[in-house]
């Protein structure tokens, strides 16, 4: 290609990103260079610093800039009662419906033996622990629809079941998981409100 | 459900055919290697994207060519008209449904239902178990919303359980993919032991339409030594598989596979209570499979209330004169669309279309009276084929 050097390292850092193949890398890396709205060294630092500054959440999983997140420091939140989900967009999704003032245990996946993700490669004993260790009456499962969601739901709540701990899932017909964040607000309301033993 | 228009391109020796059958029988006639299976395998691409041959996609495209179309306008009973357009090229395949490109199977099934039976129907009584496991779900997937989403999630859990039984995963996390397996075999299970009953019930029927002789003939469903064969709700098929699941765990872990579940069952047809593929004779055999077939068809009618399309490909072969005679008059009384093939055409049936085959060429023939040929007609009404 005739593009300059750094032209073409934007472009190839840029198709890294999901959803950016070839073109899209370059009418984003041509747009940077030129657009008046767009301030490069603000966009750097704020890519730089990312990942210096937000850490996952000792407690929960989620992601902070703090020693604990706002939802775990978060003295009106019910913290007897804990939603557990795969991954942090679906915390995102769930505390944008507004039905939920518990707290969150984010996983950070689900199990998936084909891609070598155990139980290990998951947050799961941190779970079992902080439940014990904090006297969590309920445990709500919103693991995915997705088999690999249903079968960590399964493990979690064998883990559990001696933990003298309420199990509920989420009620059916609603899809969790990846599709979590594309589901209303009214509709988390009802999956949550309609949530069922386990 | 009929086809109003096909249109096929490149497709095995057909190289550009243009085709308005006739919305009930039609009688496709002409010699051996003209191209007469290959416009049935055309409507099954149509139908579902694949042939119903056990040919991959890519040696359907005809020689020379690089991409093969089949399209058609199909309308159902009740809902309205579809178009459909199925095309393969370079390995890939492509599904239109009403002008959308790349349908996913599961929305472009369904909208033509087709029925086929042909020579290669033998495979189900001699070939192995996955054959007619096959024969099953495909007839559950066209007509059980959401059997085929059930199917490819339990595919799904059963590669993720036995790649931990391979990788010596705990026993918690392996019966976590149990408990998966068992929801969803179950529903899998109930509804193939309720589809075997149905089929049962048509059977019976269906083989007094196409032969005189009495064939004491049952289809049983096959689900491990400790199933014997009664109906079962989805909390009975549950508690089954969760008590095969427990017995052979121990097998499991020493085999590196799962043991239990529908991926493993059968289907034994049985004459005389004895298997049918030692009990029965070629031609018996092949009533009984067109009798399976015709089952299958009033099934699929009911349950979607629609009437299928009806394949029958190259009656002639194994089958005497008599009753190959008495196959198409069962046809004919049918009321859905219907394509027959053979060498020759049948005689004798005011309500049949005709159309010649000829080196990829289709014509349609105006009278129901077929052609004399040079040599005296076949006392069958189908002539022998030879394939
Ligand atoms: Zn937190």
């Amino acid at each position: 290609m005739l593009l300059p050097a750094a032209l073409e390292r934007l472009v190839r850092e840029l198709k890294k990103l999901p959803g950016i193949g070839e073109k899209s890398a370059a009418r984003l890396a041509l747009h940077i260079l030129t657009s008046k709205r767009v301030d490069p060294v603000a966009l750097a630092s704020a890519i730089a610093e990312l990942r210096q500054q937000v850490h996952p959440c000792p407690i929960c999983g989620f992601y902070t800039d703090q020693p604990e997140c706002p939802i775990c420091r978060d003295p009106n939140r019910a913290g007897r009662v804990l939603c557990v989900v795969e991954q942090p967009r679906d915390l995102i999704a769930l505390e944008r419906s507004g039905g939920f003032r518990g707290r969150y245990h984010v996983l950070g996946g689900a199990l998936s033996p084909l891609d070598g993700v155990g139980p290990d490669a998951l947050r799961i004993k941190a779970l079992v622990a902080r439940v014990v260790a904090t006297g969590v009456t309920e445990t709500i499962l919103a693991t995915g629809t997705g088999v690999g969601g249903e079968a960590t739901a399964v493990y979690v709540a064998r883990l559990l079941k001696d933990k003298n701990v309420r199990v509920t899932r989420l009620a059916h017909g609603v899809p969790l998981g990846s599709e979590l964040e594309y589901v209303d607000a009214a509709t988390l309301e009802r999956a949550l409100s309609g949530r069922r033993e386990f | 459900m009929v086809v109003e228009t096909l249109s096929v391109r490149d497709f095995r020796n057909l190289r550009s055919l243009d085709f308005e059958p006739s919305l009930q029988f039609n009688a496709v006639y002409g010699a051996n290697g003209q191209g007469k299976t290959s416009l049935l395998e055309a409507i099954h691409f149509a139908a579902e994207g694949r042939s119903f041959r056990a040919t991959p996609s890519a040696g359907l495209v005809r020689t020379g060519a690089k991409l093969l179309v089949v399209e058609g306008r199909v309308r159902s009973a009740l809902g309205p008209l579809d178009y459909l357009r199925a095309t393969f090229s370079a390995g890939k395949r492509n599904l239109e449904l009403n002008e959308r490109t790349n349908v996913p199977i599961d929305e472009y099934l369904g909208h033509i239902r087709v029925v086929v039976h042909s020579p290669e129907d033998a495979q189900l009584i001699l070939g192995p178990p996955e054959l007619r496991r096959r024969f099953l779900n495909r007839v559950l997937v066209l007509t059980e919303p959401g059997f085929y989403r059930t199917l490819v999630r339990y595919v799904r859990a059963l590669k993720n359980r036995n790649r931990c039984l391979q990788t010596r995963s705990s026993r918690a996390e392996i019966e976590s993919w149990s408990e998966v397996l068992i929801r969803l075999g179950s529903q899998i299970l109930a509804s193939r032991i309720a589809l075997v009953a149905r089929l049962t019930a048509e059977l019976i029927p269906s083989i007094a339409r196409i032969t005189k002789e009495a064939l004491p003939l049952t289809i049983r469903y096959h689900a491990g030594s400790d199933y014997d064969g009664e109906q079962l709700t989805p909390d009975e098929a549950e508690s089954l598989l969760r008590r095969q699941s427990e017995r052979r765990y121990a097998r499991e872990v020493r085999l590196e596979r799962t043991l239990f579940g529908p991926h493993l069952d059968d289907v034994h047809f049985l004459v005389e209570s004895g298997p049918a593929r030692r009990n029965a004779s070629q031609g018996e055999r092949r009533s009984l499979l067109i009798a399976l077939r015709l089952a299958e068809r009033a099934v699929i009618a009911t349950r979607t209330d629609d009437e299928p399309v009806f394949l029958l490909d190259d009656l002639s072969s194994e089958l005497d004169a008599s009753r190959a005679r008495r196959v198409i008059d069962a046809v004919t009384d049918l009321s859905g669309q219907t394509f027959v093939t053979g060498t020759e055409p049948p005689r004798s049936h005011a309500q049949v279309h005709l159309f010649q085959m000829r080196g990829g060429e289709l014509t349609a023939v105006a009278s129901p009276t077929p052609p004399t040929s040079a040599s005296t007609p076949s006392p069958s009404t189908f002539g022998r084929s030879s394939s």
